[in-house]
């Protein structure tokens, strides 16, 4: 695949092909993580972590590419590498070749913003697997309201919407309780 | 703020960038004057960007195998750490089923059954759909499963007796006055038939019960026996047909089922297409099969927890069930509220009609009404009747279910025995009064 394919199967939501395709670059970071003082787990972490920004990014409407998309993911790599370095008090300098030196704004990384997620995530949590279900039919595999109306057997789009925005704002309801809780 | 659903749609176009330049731009300058608004914006970008997240991870975790969900480790920034709920959370889903009633206490944002319930095409739109509501997979049918089907006839419950039925080709109406003069009863009585109707009685009909029959131990465990005794017949599966069953059956005061009737009233094809009726007639023996099988689920689900009435009593009820036998996952079997029989043959609007007839002479007073005979039918009483108060509330309550099946809004009962030759058989006609 190439690199409009994969950017293509992304914006589609078909991210599976994609992911194989960038998933072949995990070796070379692995090795690079692994002569810098980190582990396999890590590694591996860090490298999924990387996809999901890099997908985020390209998922963007005004993504534009601007280096080969491997480099994009590497670059994304060293950042949440160094970063992790920085957590554990070691900052040892990353000769990592053909890499974007990144900043966090340019993979759109944000500490305040990734606490957020991590709430919601909990929020997650509270609400019905058949939210789940909608939101991730409708948000992530990008499915039509017809389609997923039948196959989680809504009587009409219309209740499926309705249900869909039920949970989405008993979502951000629940989320806005748990921060007034958290700082109260 | 409670966040009405155009917005929130609105919302979804503006961050799925599906909006056109123009809309866009407006959006933003509404939002950038809203305070409110931009905290709904990114609380819902946000929202959305965790579930994506979550699934993601649970894809690439996938791809990574399981040496990749075993990363628990010192997270950089936590995702993974919620990797290992994502791939649960989603199986779950996939592998999970549903039941609904009426009991769910949870505080989790709920799928109610309205929003639920299947929907059919002949409904009514905006129909509230408050029924009950089962959904369950549904194997295919074993070899042992179509010989019992296929071996499986009718049995007459001793005390079920058919109702016959009349068909006229065309309308027609036969005045009261005609039928009763042509009743060989008449030749033997001065008053042979008596005309059911007590309007204090009515109010003690199935619509003031205060609990509807139920199969014993209620939704759960009628969906266990559903998920033993029902299957997907071959016949239409072979065909890729799917169809919705409509199924009515009395429940007597004893709990026992009776007087089971089937409609497969739609087929549709694999893709959900409904079949023209050309195609119906031409798939005659898949919706034989179809009513085959619903009918003969809810014959054998008997005894069931009988009807009762306002005081407690155990009395005779109706129920209407749909079948759908969904040829790819989640067939179910649900029920209409709407369709509970509140009705019954004795209802209110025939007391207009019984004003107008005089008991005496059977005559419509007014000449403007003519009966109309549907059907009759017979019952088996233990002690004569002779007036309509010797019938036991039970006895009067079946008779209003059956002339109700077939919209039938007057009985009239023999009381005399005519035909029942003594034998505790009660014949009884009903039908309507027509202008």
């Amino acid at each position: 695949m190439t690199d409009q394919e994969i950017i293509k199967a992304i914006k589609n939501g078909k991210r599976e092909k994609a992911l194989k395709e960038l998933y072949a670059e995990f070796p070379k970071i692995k090795v690079n993580i692994l002569s810098s003082g980190g582990d396999e787990m890590i590694a591996r972490q860090l490298f999924h972590d990387s996809l999901i920004l890099l997908v985020e990014k390209v998922s963007k409407p005004d993504f534009e590419l601007t280096a080969k998309l491997s480099t994009f993911l590497y670059g994304i790599n060293r950042f949440l590498w160094k970063n992790e370095l920085r957590k554990r008090q070691k900052n040892p300098e990353l000769e990592w070749k053909d890499t974007l030196i990144l900043s966090a704004e340019d993979i759109g990384y944000n500490e305040e913003k990734e606490e957020k997620i991590k709430l919601l995530e909990r929020i997650l949590t509270q609400v019905t697997e058949k939210c789940k279900k909608i939101f991730e039919l409708f948000y992530f595999k990008k499915e039509s309201m017809a389609d997923i109306a039948k196959k989680l057997e809504f009587s009409s789009i219309n209740s499926a919407k309705t249900q869909k925005y039920k949970c989405m704002e008993k979502a951000i309801q629940l989320a806005k309780q748990t921060q007034t809780n958290a700082t109260a | 703020m409670r966040a009405d659903l155009e917005l929130l749609e609105q919302i979804d176009l503006y961050l799925g960038g599906k909006m056109s330049a123009s809309e866009a731009s407006a959006f933003k300058a509404k939002m950038d004057a809203n305070p409110e608004l931009q905290s709904l914006v990114s609380d819902q970008e946000l929202l959305i960007q965790t579930v994506n997240r979550q699934a993601m991870m649970a894809e690439l975790n996938s791809i990574a195998g399981a040496a990749g969900a075993a990363g628990a480790g010192a997270a950089s920034w936590g995702i993974t750490q919620w990797a290992l709920t994502a791939i649960i959370s989603i199986s779950t889903v996939v592998g999970g089923y549903f039941i609904y009633d009426h009991f769910s206490t949870e505080e989790k944002v709920e799928i109610t059954p309205q929003d639920e319930l299947p929907q059919h095409d002949l409904l009514v739109e905006n129909t509230v759909d408050t029924g009950d509501f089962i959904s369950f997979e549904l194997a295919e049918a074993t070899d042992e499963y179509e010989n019992e089907l296929n071996a499986y006839e009718v049995e007459k419950e001793e005390d079920e007796i058919e109702d016959i039925v009349y068909n006229f080709d065309k309308p027609e109406f036969v005045e009261a006055e005609k039928i009763t003069k042509e009743d060989p009863i008449k030749v033997n009585t001065e008053k042979p038939l008596k005309l059911v109707k007590d309007p204090v009685k009515n109010k003690t009909v199935i619509s003031n019960a205060n609990r509807k029959a139920t199969y014993p131990g209620g939704l759960i465990e009628m969906k266990t026996f559903i998920s033993k005794n029902l299957m997907y017949p071959r016949t239409p599966k072979d065909k890729g047909l799917q169809g919705t069953v409509k199924v009515y059956f009395l429940i007597s005061a004893e709990g026992k089922i009776s007087h089971v009737e089937s409609d497969c009233f739609i087929m549709k094809d694999k893709s959900g297409k409904p079949l023209s009726s050309g195609k119906m007639i031409a798939n005659v023996k898949s919706q034989k099969y179809f009513e085959k099988n619903a009918e003969r689920l809810f014959r054998t689900s008997s005894p069931w927890e009988p009807a009762t009435d306002s005081d407690g009593n155990l009395i005779v009820s109706g129920q209407t069930w749909y079948v759908n036998f969904d040829y790819y996952g989640q067939s179910s079997a649900y029920q209409l509220e709407n369709e509970a029989p509140k009705k019954s043959a004795c209802n209110i609007q025939s007391e207009s009609d019984w004003e107008k007839v005089d008991v005496q002479t059977m005559k419509v007073k007014s000449q403007s009404k003519k009966f109309k005979l549907i059907g009759e039918s017979m019952l088996k009483t233990n002690k004569d009747i002779k007036e309509v108060a010797d019938l036991s509330d039970n006895q009067y309550k079946e008779i209003c279910q059956i002339a109700a099946k077939y919209k039938a809004c007057t009985v009239f009962i023999d009381v005399n025995n005519f035909w029942g030759a003594g034998d505790g058989t009660l014949y009884y006609y009903f039908g309507s009064f027509n202008d």
